[in-house]
């Protein structure tokens, strides 16, 4: 936010708003703030996290920098592209990011070659060439994740020629102009010529909802952002002419509309269309769109084209996401315990997110998903202990007899064999059952989800059969069970050939399970779990694919039609696909005919 | 902040073929010292250069005799940080922080290559005398024949050499003033630096001494024999700073004395194709540049280079008007990169050497814009104070005194206006 010039829909300074909230964290006697530091372990479970990290050598002694930069910078030799800058900027190899920066500490960065000047310089004797890297380490209760997003690389579109013309930059580097304290102290100029604009055109959804570079998805910030930018140029040049090239406009939210309407009062124009390329020819950039609203096609000089990239999950969030086993969406960003339900927490108990790491969102919303998770990590740890759903696997000692399976499968080190025999971590088990499905002595059992349990439900649905064929399905509670149920709410249609059974997770399927439904007579087997990437237990549905893939190897090899089983990966949302798969399977099963009558002899 | 910044000062200044940069803060003082006769254009310098200070002369025409430094260092765009001196191969550019030289810092890495005499030295001349440096110094221990057996003239006898075994090593030749060895000028192909020993029977008494002082036992002497023979020994040495570490020492001892680490390793190849314009005698470029003097006409060939003396410099490639020269290296040896802030940078300088290829931050997009021209309001003008503004401040000045009164602010809140104002005025009045 620090880099942001000013903040719709209240153009308040965003440094004036962050910089005494940064100071009161580094202030806060209960905060410890660790900066130019770095993840690189995180073990244990809720209430009792244990992380470990690496503070990287700044090379200035902290506690003597006073944080009066242009001392050892100004004799620096190296220049660097200012990365707070969006290297539209200069900074030199020692430097401070910003002046508000917390801690208000020089740092020297790879660049440096050694000079020795900065030492020399430093009134305080702060340089400290020797200093290597500190690990530390510390326990907490619960983890907020907040990693923020990284913005889409805009040479990725090609067409636009970002990287290749000068005059082409992004809707960050826009603001860094627009900053009174940034490289350009607030004019807006072409950067091929360096003067002011006087033709500016915005193109919205760069690197969003475009299925090419893989981001269906809408950034949601981006039409505010370019509308409060292109208001700030009209603002600053009146006789500039500014378009906004739109798919549409996403103006939703407390003020955002009334925003919209006095741009356009202010005389920005909206295209609708999208741009199809951005040329240069004659030292001059050209865009070529197609006004959808009147049909024109047009050929434009600009003398500043600005692309609104999108937001894109953190590569640095997935490392940690993937240290704390969190799931993450198709869209790469990290998945809450349920989008609307539950949007600050996640699969694991004591982890929390907030902000664009769980997808893209405006500052007012990160704000309050902010304030919404501290509250639930508060509760969680206000009274020292937590209450456990009774879902946990568990072990019957005397049936252990210590193979390590169950160690094997379950990655997320919930099981572990000690002193010979399974020992489950029932306050970090969520009970996928995964463990237990694999157990050869049923040594490990699930709470609620036993084998006995399941058995029996599996005899009661077999024991008159009226239906022909007849399908017994296996259904995770999270996704597909919820799908059946959304089906239903919908009022679809499908066969009433099916009996289902709800398991925690796809990954509870024994495989006696299945073989004993066939043995009792139900002609097929219908298993569904969460879409590849999305289990809601990391690891349960990748063990149910692995599992079920070697029986149904074998139930072929037993000479059984290989449609006997049939696997199926869904989501909650996908009631019409599950209708469509009973329906489909059902047909299947009519054609080939009774269970056992592929069975030669 | 009333600190005061760092003052850095860089002079420049030429001296014979030596161009010296300084710079200095009052704490310090680093000097470069580039000596551009010492200077064969390889150019690895204007690779590495952080800063890139450091650019290209005419390095065809400087090959074939121009008088002019291969490269030129903007000492206003250089950082001083040394890369040049701690990778130049034949140490043309020196650089010294506060009076020590670069290459004696543990902190930053250079260019690591070696010549070591092992104990199997005798020593002799061979290497001195072929060294295309004159970077060997052998200093010889053992007594002269005068010494030892001062010569008695009239005596008779005979001497022989059995040329098979000689290895016109020369230590007889400094022993005793009857060898005389015929000198030559070392090629590439032709290292040894002598092309004949001879006896002058003139200055010869047959003493014999010579027969168990030759190393090879390739003396033969007939004649009445006296005086001891003294061991030959001696010290040699390398100057480091002269030094290209060419392998001719290593070539040219027939003993398996020296040892030659290079600082590269690599290919050169000759583009035949492009041989066609090559006129060796004639430009001669290739061979001036090169630090090992590895180049030779060879009978069956139009120009060639002896490969196991090359040290992939590349000052050839640079120099060749043709280019039909092509120098590639695959590694360089350096001393060890210590964990500092500067590791990186130093790191890329090393990679840089073998790939040709040098990251330095990207600065092609930063602007640089003067500030927008503040609008100028209109400068206030003054009133002068007329009779008329002067009756406006006396009439409140009496007023504001009383806006402290609790009594008056009572009055002013809560009576009714008229009264208020009233009960005001007499205090006005009262107070006049």
């Amino acid at each position: 936010m620090t880099l942001l010039n000013e903040v719709f829909p209240t153009n308040d300074c965003s440094l004036c708003v962050l910089a005494p909230k940064m100071s009161d964290v580094q202030n806060n006697p209960n905060i410890t703030l660790y900066t130019y530091s770095e993840i690189t372990k995180i073990e244990g479970r809720t209430g009792n996290f244990k992380i470990t990290g690496v503070k990287k050598p700044r090379y200035i002694d902290e506690k003597k920098c006073k944080g009066c930069i242009d001392i050892c910078a100004s004799v620096c030799p190296v220049d660097v592209p200012n990365q707070f800058d969006f290297g539209i900027g200069r900074r030199k190899s020692i430097y401070i990011p910003f002046a508000q920066a917390v801690p208000l500490v020089a740092c020297i960065d790879e660049h440096c070659v050694g000079c020795d000047l900065c030492r020399l310089a430093c009134p305080a004797e702060a340089v400290d060439f020797a200093q290597k890297p500190e690990e530390f380490t510390f326990d907490v209760g619960a983890v907020i994740l907040a990693t923020g997003y990284q913005p889409f690389d805009a040479a990725r579109k090609e067409e636009y020629g970002y990287g290749r013309y000068k005059d082409v930059i992004t809707n960050l580097e826009l603001e860094r102009m627009l900053s009174a304290a940034g490289p350009t102290h607030g004019r807006v100029v072409s950067p091929s010529t360096n003067a002011d604009v006087k033709r500016v055109a915005f193109i919205l959804c760069v690197g969003s909802r475009d299925e090419q570079v893989g981001n269906p998805y809408c950034s949601k910030v981006c039409c505010m952002a370019s509308i409060k930018n292109a208001t700030k140029i009209a603002e600053l040049y009146p006789d500039a002419k500014v378009s906004i090239h739109y798919i549409d406009i996403r103006a939703g939210g407390e003020g955002y509309e009334e925003y919209y309407r006095r741009a356009q009062e202010m005389g920005v124009s909206f295209v609708r269309g999208r741009v199809a390329e951005v040329e240069g020819s004659d030292g001059r950039t050209i865009i070529h769109y197609e006004d959808t609203l009147s049909g024109e096609t047009v050929h434009e000089a600009c003398d500043l084209v600005v692309l609104a990239v999108g937001m894109e999950a953190n590569k640095d969030t997935e490392t940690l996401g993937k240290m704390l086993n969190l799931s993450t969406r198709p869209d790469r960003f990290l998945q809450s315990a349920h989008p609307k339900m539950r949007p600050v927490q996640t699969h694991i108990r004591g982890v929390f997110i907030a902000g664009c790491a769980g997808g893209p969102k405006e500052i007012q919303v990160s704000i309050e998903q902010g304030s919404a998770a501290a509250a639930k990590a508060d509760a969680l740890l206000r009274w020292g202990e937590i209450e456990v759903e009774p879902a946990s696997a568990y072990v019957l000692p005397e049936l252990c007899d210590g193979c390590r399976i169950c160690e094997s499968v379950c990655s997320l080190g919930r099981v572990k064999v000690i002193n010979g025999k399974a020992t489950v971590d029932e306050v970090a088990c969520r009970g996928c059952g995964a463990c237990s499905a694999a157990c050869p002595n049923g040594a490990l059992q699930t709470r609620n989800y036993t084998d006995d349990q399941i058995m029996a439900q599996i005899v009661e649905a077999t024991r008159e059969i009226h239906e022909s064929p007849l399908v017994i399905g296996f259904l995770c509670h999270w996704c597909s069970y919820a799908a059946a149920d959304l089906a239903g709410s919908l009022r679809l249609q499908y066969p009433t050939n099916l009996r289902n059974i709800r398991l925690l997770c796809a990954g509870r399927v024994n495989p006696s399970f299945v073989l004993e439904a066939l043995r009792r007579g139900a002609d097929g087997v219908l298993v569904a779990g969460c879409r590849p990437g999305e289990c809601h237990y990391t690891i349960g549905n990748y063990c149910a694919m692995q599992r079920l893939n070697v029986l149904s190897k074998l139930l072929v090899d037993l000479g059984f039609d290989e449609r006997r089983l049939r696997v199926e990966w869904l989501a909650a949302s996908e009631g019409r696909k599950f209708a469509g798969i009973v329906k489909d399977y059902v047909e299947q099963l009519k054609e080939i005919g009774p269970v056992g009558s592929e069975l030669k002899g | 902040m009333t600190e005061e910044k760092l003052e850095v000062t860089v002079d420049s200044e030429v001296r014979d073929s030596h161009f010296l940069y300084t710079q200095k803060t009052g704490k310090s003082k680093k000097l470069l010292d580039y000596d551009y006769k010492r200077c064969n254009g390889c150019g690895i310098c204007i690779e590495i250069c952080p800063k890139k200070a450091i650019e290209a002369g005419p390095l065809v025409e400087i090959a074939t005799g121009m008088d002019a430094p291969p490269v030129i260092i903007d000492h206003t765009k250089c950082s001083f940080c040394g890369m040049c001196a701690a990778f130049c191969p034949v140490k043309a550019v020196r650089m010294s922080v506060n009076d020590k030289d670069i290459l004696e810092f543990t902190e930053f890495p250079h260019l690591d290559s070696s010549v070591i005499f092992n104990d199997k030295c005798l020593p002799c001349l061979l290497c001195k005398k072929a060294c295309p440096e004159e970077a060997i110094s052998v200093e010889f221990t053992f007594p002269k024949k005068e010494t030892v057996a001062p010569f008695k003239a009239g005596r008779k006898g005979e001497i022989e050499v059995d040329m098979e075994k000689c290895t016109l090593c020369g230590a007889c030749a400094e022993f005793c003033p009857a060898f005389v060895l015929v000198e030559r000028k070392s090629t590439a192909d032709a290292l040894v630096p002598f092309e004949n020993l001879l006896v002058d029977r003139e200055k010869c008494d047959y003493c014999g001494i010579c027969v168990p002082f030759c190393p090879e036992d390739a003396i033969k002497v007939k004649g009445d024999f006296f005086g001891e023979a003294p061991e030959l020994a001696g010290n040699i040495k390398v100057d480091n700073n002269k030094c290209t570490r060419c392998g001719w020492c290593e070539a040219v001892c027939p003993y398996d004395a020296a040892k030659v680490t290079k600082p590269f390793e690599g290919d050169i190849e000759l583009i035949e194709a492009k041989l066609k314009g090559c006129d060796p005698v004639g430009c001669h470029g290739c061979f001036n540049v090169c630090p090992s003097k590895a180049w030779i006409i060879p009978k069956d060939k139009k120009i060639d280079v002896v490969r196991d003396f090359c040290t992939y410099c590349g000052a050839c490639e640079k120099a060749c008007h043709v280019k039909a020269i092509g120098v590639k290296r695959t590694a360089a040896k350096h001393t060890e990169i210590k964990d500092t802030p500067w590791a990186k940078e130093w790191k890329d300088a090393i990679i840089c050497l073998t790939t040709d290829q040098r990251g330095r931050p990207d600065v092609s997009r930063t602007l640089s814009v003067e500030k927008a021209e503040r609008k100028v309001e209109p400068p206030v003008t003054i009133r002068e104070v007329n009779g008329k503004l002067k009756l406006v401040d006396e009439r409140i000045s009496g007023l504001l005194p009383l806006l402290g009164s609790k009594q008056v602010r009572r009055a002013w809140e809560k009576k009714d206006a008229k009264v208020a104002a009233q009960e005001i005025r007499k205090r006005m009045m009262e107070q006049k």
